[in-house]
């Protein structure tokens, strides 16, 4: 029981992390876009037309950065999975004396 | 007694968590080599666009015909419907990634240089995004 609570100790925080880092950066990136564009479109370098496709676009990456966060969520579920049973496996090896 | 209980106990709870399936398809060498090339390809047929779209038609397709490769091989493979959801907002054309600014190309024949270098930014970091999920991927020792 004891290897199993070190086992969600370890790895539960870091597939928190990798959701709100990738939100986190999401989030910077996006306020830094805007600001640059409105720079730009300010300047007249792009038109309005082309700043829309920009913030079209950078809510596109948002949408694959969501899957990717989404995605090595599950890889590290499967990693847990994983290392749920190397632990019980070599639990009931050490407890018969194998 | 008991320790021999809960030894077995412990053995069948380790042969259900065992037995589930995993929840996403793991490393692929091949998905993350056609991630890196395509983004490299991407990009720099990005900075041919200030020119017009025609001279550079040969190259739009065959980086056309190489995304799509791309899109089916993720596509084919199970449990792997993040990387091939990626896939489709990149190339979709009447978005605004790869597929889209090909066809803002083709439409307007040829784009400016602000306009190209702020999507070519975008759309690294949507490559990116697509590397990342597979490089985090679990890997399987051959």
């Amino acid at each position: 029981m004891s290897i199993l609570a070190d086992q969600i100790r370890e790895n539960l925080p870091s597939m928190r992390e990798v959701i709100l880092d990738s939100a986190r950066d999401a989030l910077r990136k996006s306020s830094q876009d805007l600001a640059r564009w409105n720079a730009m479109l300010a300047a007249g370098t792009i038109s309005s037309q082309e700043y829309e496709w920009l913030v079209d676009s950078r809510i596109s990456v948002i949408e694959m950065e969501t899957l990717k966060a989404a995605g090595l969520a599950l890889a590290r579920i499967d990693e847990f999975r994983a290392a749920i049973v190397r632990s019980i496996t070599g639990a009931a090896l050490r407890a018969v004396g194998v | 007694m008991k320790v021999l209980y809960k030894t077995i106990l412990a053995i069948l709870f380790g042969c259900a968590v065992a037995s589930c399936a995993p929840s996403i398809a793991p490393f692929s060498q091949q998905a993350y080599r056609y991630a890196t090339e395509l983004k490299v390809e991407s990009l720099s047929l990005m900075d041919r666009a200030e020119n017009p779209f025609l001279d550079h038609l040969k190259h739009v397709e065959k980086l056309k015909i190489d995304l799509e490769k791309a899109y089916e091989f993720a596509k084919g493979r199970p449990r792997n419907e993040h990387s091939t959801k990626q896939w489709e907002i990149l190339l979709d054309p009447d978005r605004n990634l790869i597929g889209g600014f090909l066809f803002r190309w083709e439409s307007e024949r040829q784009l400016s240089y602000p306009f190209i270098q702020q999507s070519q930014l975008l759309i690294a970091d949507a490559f990116d995004t697509v590397i990342g999920l597979e490089s985090g991927k679990i890997r399987f020792s051959d």
